[in-house]
């Protein structure tokens, strides 16, 4: 019995996403890209707060007295730019991870010393998990062939990490981290049928946090309690079923599809971009799928050959203008307006990120009821 | 690493889990970093079929007698997730009220600690007295209104009650008020 506990535990932790595995390397751009996009600048604004405001959590920051000064948060900024630069260049992949994931950390853990908690622990356990993991290698490699395919595991350690257990360890902590967020809610009265928690705390978001947006308005007025419990129930069997779904890869990637859906409603309704939860999904999404010719291509080949003229002084250089632009000039990809965030919940570049995660979910989740299922990845 | 040690990893993780959720929770907050997402806990519903909620309005009147109405995204350049969290500073506080038991059995760990004290000890009224928060809100409000000279600044807060029949409008009770001189 033991035995067949240990050998379907071995199963899952090594073999079941070995798939997904052999597309590390395109998230790892994929990540960097978003993470350029919509995480940096980043903290800066903390600084402008006093130390009266200072209420650490239970952190590194207990240790502290009050916040630190601009030029920390300037600096961080930059370790964090130039590690995802790295991350995008594949130039020392696996201490750019680490490195970016221990700046996160450092800022998060100051700015959530206001006494709020933004739960985005995700993207600081994609890089931290996935240093591990096979996404350092070069993007389009000869590795991926019958002699050394996804899942062949010799018991040595480059095997290893090209078997996919880091992917099936994020999806294990984002499962668990689903898993908090619906047990406070099956305890609380989200189970009532007579009572919609989904349609309480829209109420709350529009009038107290003021994000008042054109579909909460219209389902505040439209609130029917059958289609509000029904969101209700849908939501709990979401976040729990996560727990079930690690446990196969098809099932995950449901699951994932499925919450992009819901992130995208909760956007709509609610103005909350969740970014950094389908950043997380996306790290399931075999990358070698959209490896077939064509631009994205083209671009992989372009960046592999970046990668061998990259060094620690290319990056800095690459680094400081970019670094420059975002901290002390503005983002030029970053753009909110208040009709934007009233019609469609957030700022643009969130708002598109979302839509573009929300668009390949449903074609997905669409291909699986037509029982269309895209061909096999391209090794 | 071996095979061995990977296994150990999944099980390192899902007893630091366990750990966070049952011991560090329950003996101080939620602690940072963890395995968390939002909870939207609750339905926010009261005994009388009411969604119920706590608001408030920040008002801030100016030397020559007027004064306006400010929105938390005006006031606060933190993202919008922390504006409830900054206004919570300046909920009516009972002025009597200290955390003298507290702050002396913390006081011998200061030093290694300090933020763990001020976070444990610190009340909204040391927070609402502070100069350093009138210099704060002198500084936001003066950015807002450059000409103006602003006099007080009030934060009133009322219990929301929306009936699930028409939640676009919410009834109000009125529960208190803090003001802050910012002259």
């Amino acid at each position: 019995m033991g035995n067949r506990i240990t050998e379907y535990m071995d199963k899952w932790i090594f073999r079941e996403y070995t798939v997904p595995a052999a597309g590390l390397p395109i998230f790892r751009v994929v990540y960097g890209l978003i993470a350029l996009i919509v995480f940096f600048p980043r903290h800066l604004w903390i600084s402008h707060h006093p130390d009266v405001f200072f209420f650490p959590r239970v952190s590194m920051t207990i240790f502290f007295s009050g916040f630190p000064d601009m030029w920390f948060f300037v600096l961080l900024n930059f370790i964090m730019i130039g590690s995802a630069l790295a991350l995008i260049l594949g130039y020392r992949v696996f201490w750019a991870s680490l490195l970016l994931a221990a700046a996160l950390l450092t800022g998060n853990s100051f700015a959530y010393s206001f006494g709020k908690i933004n739960h985005d622990i995700f993207i600081i356990l994609i890089p931290l998990v996935l240093a591990f993991s096979n996404w350092g290698d070069r993007l389009k490699t000869g590795n991926w062939n019958k002699q050394n395919s996804p899942g062949k595991d010799t018991g040595r350690w480059h095997d290893l990490k090209q078997t996919g257990w880091p992917l099936a360890l994020l999806a294990m902590l984002v499962s668990l981290g689903m898993l908090t967020a619906a047990i406070p809610k099956i305890t609380s009265g989200w189970l009532d049928p007579s009572v919609s928690a989904l349609m309480g705390h829209l109420a709350r978001n529009y009038h107290i946090t003021e994000r008042s947006t054109f579909l909460a308005e219209f389902f505040l007025v439209h609130n029917n309690l059958a289609f509000f419990k029904l969101l209700d129930y849908s939501t709990l069997v979401l976040e729990a079923g996560f727990m079930i779904a690690m446990f196969r890869w098809r099932w995950f990637l449901t699951f994932c599809a499925a919450a992009c859906l819901f992130h995208f409603g909760v956007l709509l309704m609610m103005g909350i971009t969740f970014v950094n939860n389908v950043i997380a999904y996306a790290a399931f999404v075999p990358w070698l799928y959209f490896l077939k010719g064509g631009t994205m291509e083209k671009a992989v080949i372009y960046l592999d050959r970046m990668r061998e003229k990259v060094n620690l002084i290319r990056l800095l250089l690459i680094t400081l203008p970019v670094w420059a632009i975002l901290v002390f000039v503005s983002h030029p990809l970053q753009f909110s307006h208040p009709w934007i965030s009233y019609y469609l919940g957030g700022a643009l570049h969130s708002v598109v990120i979302l839509t573009v995660s929300a668009g390949i979910s449903l074609v997905y989740l669409l291909s699986l009821i037509t029982r269309k299922r895209p061909a096999a990845p391209p090794y | 690493m071996n095979k061995f040690q990977v296994r150990l990893i999944f099980l390192g993780c899902l007893v630091l889990f366990m750990v966070q959720e049952t011991v560090i929770r329950t003996l101080f907050d939620e602690p940072y970093p963890a395995l968390r997402m939002p909870p939207f806990s609750g339905t926010g519903m009261n005994e009388s079929g009411f969604y119920q909620a706590s608001g408030y309005e920040i008002i801030v009147a100016f030397e020559d007698d007027t004064s306006v109405a400010i929105s938390q995204h005006e006031l606060f350049d933190a993202p919008d997730s922390h504006h409830w969290v900054l206004v919570r500073n300046f909920t009516p506080v009972d002025t009597t009220r200290r955390h003298t038991t507290a702050a002396s059995r913390l006081e011998p760990i200061r030093f290694i600690a300090p933020g763990l004290v001020m976070s444990r000890t610190r009340t909204n009224y040391e927070v609402q007295r502070h100069p350093d928060t009138r210099e704060f809100l002198l500084n936001r409000i003066g950015r807002i209104y450059p000409d103006r000279v602003p006099y007080y600044m009030d934060v009133n807060w009322y219990t929301e009650r929306y009936h699930p029949g028409s939640l676009l409008e919410a009834e109000r009770e009125y529960t208190g008020s803090t003001r802050i001189q910012l002259q």
